[in-house]
């Protein structure tokens, strides 16, 4: 199925010039080798190609080690493929037109959260009291609001992912790059932050790639699954959830059909990791 | 009691019954050996000192308090300075920052003669020796500071397209300013003994002697007593400047640094 599974188009506000559409991606053929520090050369990755329609939410998983993150870091321009393309709407990466969510919050602790929140602009050269007002619309729409002046560190693990995402958003970004941004955090948190993260992407037109290494998370938030396999890494899997956005509830996660997609990521993982040992 | 108050008490009482007692054991101990004045004063001996010269300490207080500040002022902004330009150009790190490690081991008391070639006698030379030794700590730690920046924070900067004037005003800077302000308190403890070591090669004898002279007179006068409240003197200096810096540097971090937070 090729149409994503949103249940309601995003609720464009065009007060401030168009809305950005979201971009396509097409991944050829890309491949990254590493030098292991005594001169071996490693292959993090073999001709990975994918390619991702406007709009559309992807997850990646895979076992530590399959080049997952690699492969989110050369598409978002933090590392160079050692061969292979990757093209945005058919041409090169667009300035400004990314966000990023790491695995840490990377807060700066100096900082108060909404002038962490407002730091993207800050460094595109935004005027004061525009970036501020920017920043403090997105604080209330992850109901952060209350903490604009409060300092990381007074904040809860989970806190701090919110203000990361805000951050991460606050550009409307039409490419959306998460690695593992919910990771450290724990079960009820998390599950927490994957509804806000899906309310906010139904309501942003922005396309979302998103690595984890958890099945259910991918399952859960993704419209379709790319499943890396290690040594090299490469994709052993690709499909699609097709279970409605508006379907998914935590409760959702007992239905047959939520368990059918979990057990076809685990059986290609498996398989993935059990040729990977062959291999070796 | 508040909390704060509770937790003041905790940290200023115990040094201060040590002081007492010190004071009290040094008196008694003068008192009961009757070991001569000017081998060993005892307390009050100092303090009548003291008052007795009163004048002539305070402005020679004031006159080491001024060096000191220039000192540690001109080492602040040219240690700081420099620790940048050898954290950010690399070949001038590899080439520089080896030899000023080096370079803080020669004493100042060897290098305080040749400041009066260059500097003159009086309060110049003083301050560039107070300076010299005040600098190092300063350039070590804004280097350290600089370069040990959270490589994912400078991610997140070259990934906005921040230029490098910009990461350098808001997230270097920033981020090595707990490693800074320990350069600097460092810094304040040891322009003090710059400042008093300048003083006993190139500080004006007379009406306008700082505290190293009034110690190098005082000496000769086999007034060791005048020579204890002078020291006195000088220490003060060094902590109200320590206190100041360190007071400053808490203010300036407290509202984010774990260094500044409330401890229970």
């Amino acid at each position: 199925m090729a149409a994503p599974h949103r249940t309601h188009e995003g609720t464009h506000d065009g007060t401030r010039g168009g809305t950005p559409a979201p971009i396509g991606l097409v991944v050829d053929g890309i491949g990254r080798t590493f030098d292991d520090g005594a001169g071996q050369p490693v292959e993090a990755l073999r001709d990975v190609s994918l390619s991702v329609a406007p709009g559309r939410f992807v997850a990646f998983i895979g076992p530590s080690g399959c080049g997952k993150t690699t492969l989110l870091r050369i598409i978002g321009g933090l590392d160079r493929a050692t061969a292979g393309t990757v093209l945005f709407d058919g041409g090169p990466r667009p300035e400004g037109a990314l966000g990023y969510g790491f695995q840490d919050a990377r807060l700066l602790p100096w900082r108060s959260v909404l002038r962490n929140v407002a730091l993207p602009f800050e460094l595109a050269g935004m005027a004061r009291a525009e970036r501020e007002a920017r920043a403090m619309d997105m604080l209330e729409r992850v109901g952060l609001a209350d903490f604009a002046s409060a300092r990381p560190h007074t904040l809860s693990g989970g806190m701090r992912m919110r203000v990361a995402l805000a951050r991460a958003l606050v550009t409307r970004p039409r490419l959306l790059v998460l690695d593992e941004p919910f990771g450290a955090l724990d079960e009820i948190t998390r599950t927490d932050l994957d509804d806000e993260l899906r309310r906010l992407w139904l309501q942003t037109p922005m396309t979302v790639l998103l690595v984890t290494h958890s099945i259910s998370e991918a399952i859960y938030l993704a419209d379709r699954v790319v499943v890396l396999a290690p040594r090299p890494g490469r994709i052993i899997d690709d499909f699609e959830v097709e279970i409605a956005h508006d379907a998914r509830s935590p409760d959702v996660r007992t239905e047959p059909r939520f368990v059918d997609r979990v057990a076809r990521a685990a059986t290609a993982l498996e398989r993935g990791v059990r040729e990977a040992a062959v291999a070796r | 009691m508040s909390a704060s108050t509770r937790t003041l008490w905790r940290s200023v009482l115990p040094p201060a019954v040590t002081v007492v007692v010190a004071v009290a054991l040094w008196q008694l101990a003068v008192m009961l050996t009757g070991v001569a004045p000017y081998l060993c004063p005892s307390p009050l001996d100092v303090f009548q000192a003291f008052v007795e010269r009163r004048e002539p300490l305070l402005a020679a207080t004031g006159l080491t308090a001024a060096a000191t500040l220039i000192g540690f002022g001109s080492a602040t902004v040219l240690g700081i300075t420099i620790g940048t330009v050898l954290a950010s150009v690399g070949i001038l790190r590899r080439g520089v920052y080896p030899l000023t490690n080096l370079l803080q081991m020669v004493p100042v008391v060897a290098v305080a003669p040749l400041l009066t070639i260059w500097f003159g006698y009086g309060l110049s030379a003083v301050a560039a020796s107070a300076c010299i030794v005040a600098i190092f700590p300063v350039i070590a730690n804004t280097v350290d500071g600089l370069r040990s920046v959270d490589p994912n924070l400078r991610e997140l900067f070259a990934l906005y397209g921040a230029s490098r004037s910009e990461r350098w005003l808001k997230l270097e800077l920033p981020a090595a300013t707990p490693t800074i302000i320990t350069g600097l308190r460092i810094a304040a403890g040891l322009s003090v003994i710059g400042a008093v070591v300048g003083e006993f090669v190139s500080g004006f004898a007379g009406a306008n002697a700082p505290i190293g002279i009034v110690i190098l007179t005082a000496i000769r006068e086999a007034r060791t007593d005048l020579v204890f409240a002078a020291i006195l003197c000088s220490a003060v200096v060094g902590f109200t400047l320590f206190g100041l810096v360190s007071g400053v540097g808490h203010l300036v971090l407290r509202r984010w640094h774990a260094s500044s937070r409330a401890t229970p």
